[in-house]
């Protein structure tokens, strides 16, 4: 099973450690996983990327035209 | 803060890397929060045996039993949360029964590995109804 997931940004909030809790137990079971973001920094301090690239997931993010790319 | 003369008794202490170390050093757990996706600082702080108080929104209505596990008060409301974060102050006994229920419902509903298998099990179900229709469609 290949998923996207797609997020608002990578900063440390609720919903991002959700999702990287998500994406470890999805890969544990087989699924591969690509996370898209918006911008990589949001209103928390850091940004979980290093976390996110630790899990071996790819990362996309959008740029000023709309695409998405590492 | 300063101007309210509360400087001294609430410490702003920036991001917490030991979540759980953080919350299980409280008494209480207080969110006044207007809006969530879920509130997973919610599910957080129950884990590690805390009564909570949190405003009365939907997704926090799905985690917090009123009264049981902690308190859901009225949004944007800061009499609301004193007039139940006070006496709860003044009572270690309901806090701990509270806390208590609340790690329980936490272990029962909210752990990785249930809503792991549940989101696997939604895509998975998402997948075969697709197949589905695309059989149907060429059939048809």
């Amino acid at each position: 099973m290949k998923v996207l997931h797609l997020i608002t940004t990578l900063s440390g909030g609720g919903a991002e450690l959700h999702l990287l809790t998500l994406c470890h137990r999805l890969k544990k079971q087989g699924a591969e996983i690509v996370v898209a973001c918006m911008s990589e920094y949001g209103k928390h301090a850091r940004t979980l990327r290093g976390d996110f690239e630790n899990e071996g997931i790819w990362l996309g993010q959008e740029d000023s035209y709309g695409r998405f790319s590492e | 803060m300063k101007a309210s003369g509360l400087g001294k008794k609430i410490r702003m202490v920036g991001f917490q890397n030991d979540i759980a170390s953080f919350l299980g050093a409280l008494d209480l757990f207080a969110f006044a929060t207007k809006s969530e996706g879920l509130g997973q600082v919610a599910v957080e702080a129950m884990v590690v045996g805390k009564a909570v108080v949190m405003t009365n929104i939907a997704p926090l209505r799905g985690i917090v039993v009123d009264g049981e596990t902690g308190r859901l008060v009225d949004i944007g409301s800061a009499d609301s949360f004193t007039h139940v974060i006070i006496p709860l102050l003044k009572d270690p006994t309901e806090r701990a029964r509270m806390g208590a229920l609340g790690r329980a419902r936490v272990k029962e509903f909210f752990t990785a590995e249930r809503m792991s298998q549940e989101t696997l099990s939604l895509y998975e179900d998402v997948l075969r109804r697709r197949s589905t229709l695309r059989a149907s469609a060429m059939t048809a």
